[in-house]
């Protein structure tokens, strides 16, 4: 029987409307648009994207059987989504689809060269249910858990189910000041493994540390295995008390960091979850990020699994440390 | 359609997604005009509360949808993709009793899919439309329309408006109703010089006047009787909550708005509405002063719901307004 990996999380989509109206106004932060006006734009793209479609699609590209559990609405966006799943071989829950709700949707209202104001709606994954997640196939390998359930009695039934097929659970929070902090915490140390970017590292920890530092106070609150991730520097994991380090390669040119955080978490815990390798994890999660972060858009960058065979690893780029 | 096309509407047919902003996450200030203006905090994550998608809308679509509500015999020509999208505006259409025989889907397009920013009673429309290669319909002789109403088209539409001034000349009987858009506005009266000679109904906005002629003047009186210099003989100019004037070159009468029941909830299609009820009232044989009164209670109710077309109005419905009407609702000769 093959091994079954199963992700839950959000799927969405990403518009991208491309305008020189949407520059800020000058001296102001802010835009602003003739109110009651038809606005024509220079250009304007749809992407499927998602937390959980993106991590969805890394353990898929590795040729692993691959299952997503989501929430969309009844609309074209939901189609956009299923056919993208189709295509990359995930399975979607059959309940994903729900008329209360749009779809999840991010409209990112960009000049060129210019930051982006970007209006989202996440109303849709809010409403992930304890009988959508029950459709997870009953004998899991490992479980990823991209993005948090708005209700957290989910979250707590998602380590159950994991917990009855004997399931390893990853777990990337974000968002996690919308969660009590004492609740997360309890729930991070029940995963295998936990993987956070910096930035919702320090506000989970509150405090303004380093990557090591934060890894290792995380560490020390009882997390056993965790990798912090920045996207301007590299990452840094703690298992059974080896610290491992990496930098971001140097030949990398940053375009866009949208997606990369997404996909680094996805692409350690996917490489994790095949070879329990710690140096393995890291080497293939920072080559998926800085994959994505070289284009607009994650999707089309996401690595599929002969890319990665290429790669070799400098010596000073990985080390490797015993607390 | 089996039977004489009553109003064949012509113009792009899109889905709008209504995005609701919520009214904590922007704000409206207004320019030295008092012109609304949405603000919003540059480079931020702005949450908003739903996306509402309506299909088959348009300038020409809402025409369509409100002349089939009004029981006429009602045919669209527009290009969608050969998508989804497309797929849902076909269905839309039909659901309206509009006939779809003249829409051309293009393979390999997409349909023309609108972002309609909402915040308070007003919208604000992000709007790119697909360079379709459009093409003049085979329209059979029994199926002669007995008006055709022409309204916002995209840029590359310029081969609609010619081949419509060749089909006119050839079908003396077939009348035309034209409510400009954005890109017949931009085009100006000269190179449309012949379709606007060929205009039986011509219907915009006092600023779409204002700026079709060239002219600052914002006497009413003298924007239409410019407007029938280029040719149209009936002539509409409505002019938002302040009301509307129609002309028929003999006689301008004004009407004021029909009171909201309840304060507007989206003024979308207002306009579309206004124009495609006075056209088929005056197709009906209706007077000047009846098909403004038909107008102001169709748009009192489009901005009563969200969208275009789901506050549209039966005759039978029309007449109960008009029935209710207050006094002050009564047309002027001015």
């Amino acid at each position: 029987m093959s091994q079954v990996f199963g992700v839950v999380g959000s799927a969405s989509v990403d518009i991208y409307a491309i305008s020189r109206f949407f520059s800020p106004q000058k001296n102001q932060n802010q835009i602003v648009l003739d109110h009651g006006s038809q606005l024509w734009l220079d250009d304007s793209v749809q992407e499927p994207s998602g937390a959980g479609l993106l991590s969805a699609m890394v353990f898929a590209r590795q040729g692993l059987e691959t299952h997503l559990v989501t929430k969309t609405g009844v609309d074209v966006f939901s189609e956009i989504i299923d056919h993208v799943a189709q295509k990359e071989s995930i399975s979607i829950n059959s309940s994903h689809q729900s008329n209360k709700h749009h779809t999840d949707t991010t409209i990112h209202l960009a000049s060129d060269g210019q930051d982006q104001t970007n209006l989202h709606f996440t109303g849709s994954f809010s409403s992930l249910s304890k009988a959508d997640c029950r459709e997870l196939p009953a004998v899991l390998e490992w479980l990823h858990i991209a993005t948090l359930p708005a209700d957290k009695s989910v979250l707590l039934d998602l380590l159950k189910i994991a917990k009855a097929s004997h399931a390893k659970v990853s777990i990337n929070p974000r968002f996690v000041d919308s969660i009590s902090a004492k609740l997360l915490m309890k729930t991070l140390k029940q995963c295998s493994l936990v993987v956070i970017s910096i930035d919702e590292a320090r506000i989970l920890t509150g405090e303004h540390l380093e990557i090591e530092d934060l890894a290792q106070s995380l560490n020390l609150a009882g997390i056993d295995h965790i990798a912090v991730y920045d996207p301007n520097a590299g990452a840094v994991a703690i298992e059974n008390g080896k610290i491992y380090t990496t930098d971001q390669t140097k030949q990398s040119h940053q375009h866009d960091n949208t997606g990369a955080e997404v996909v680094f978490a996805a692409g350690y815990s996917c490489e994790y979850a095949k070879n329990s390798d710690v140096t393995l994890a890291l080497t293939f999660g920072i080559a998926q990020a800085q994959s994505v972060q070289m284009v607009a858009g994650a999707r089309s960058a996401i690595l599929q699994k002969p890319a990665l065979e290429p790669i070799s690893v400098d010596e000073d780029f990985l080390t490797e440390d015993i607390v | 359609m089996k039977d004489r096309i009553d109003i064949l509407a012509i113009g792009d047919v899109v889905t709008d997604a209504f995005i609701e902003l919520l009214p904590a996450e922007a704000e409206i200030n207004e320019d030295k005009a008092r012109h609304p203006l949405l603000c919003m905090t540059y480079g931020s994550k702005i949450p908003f509360k739903d996306a509402i998608i309506i299909n088959g809308v348009g300038n020409a679509a809402n025409a369509a949808v409100a002349t089939a509500a009004l029981g006429l015999n009602t045919a669209y020509m527009a290009d969608i993709g050969d998508d989804r999208v497309g797929e849902d505006i076909l269905q839309a259409l039909h659901k309206h009793g509009v006939s779809t025989e003249f829409i051309n889907s293009h393979a390999g397009y997409k349909s023309n899919y609108h972002y309609v920013l909402w915040y308070g009673a007003d919208r604000t429309i992000l709007i790119k439309h697909e360079n379709y290669s459009y093409k003049w319909p085979e329209i059979r002789d029994y199926q002669k329309p007995s008006w055709i109403y022409l309204s916002s088209i995209g840029e590359s539409g310029g081969v609609i408006h010619t081949q419509l001034v060749k089909y006119l000349e050839d079908n003396p009987d077939t009348k035309l109703s034209f409510q400009p858009g954005t890109f017949q506005i931009r085009e100006g009266t000269k190179k449309l010089q012949e379709l606007y000679s060929k205009t039986t109904i011509f219907t915009a906005n006092k600023e779409e006047f204002q700026q079709i002629l060239e002219s600052e003047s914002t006497d009413e009186k003298t924007l239409i009787t410019k407007m029938h210099q280029l040719g149209p003989e009936t002539v509409l100019l409505t002019d938002g909550p302040k009301g509307a004037f129609a002309s028929d070159g003999n006689q301008v009468v004004f009407m004021p708005p029909y009171p909201d029941p309840k304060p507007p909830l989206d003024r979308t299609g207002a306009g579309d509405s206004y124009a495609s009820t006075f056209t088929a009232a005056i197709a009906d044989g209706l007077s000047l002063a009846e098909a403004l009164s038909w107008a102001g209670i169709n748009s009192m109710s489009v901005v009563q719901k969200i969208g275009a077309q789901a506050g549209l109005l039966s005759k039978k419905e029309i007449t109960d307004w008009l029935k209710k009407a207050p006094s002050s609702y009564v047309a002027k000769v001015i």
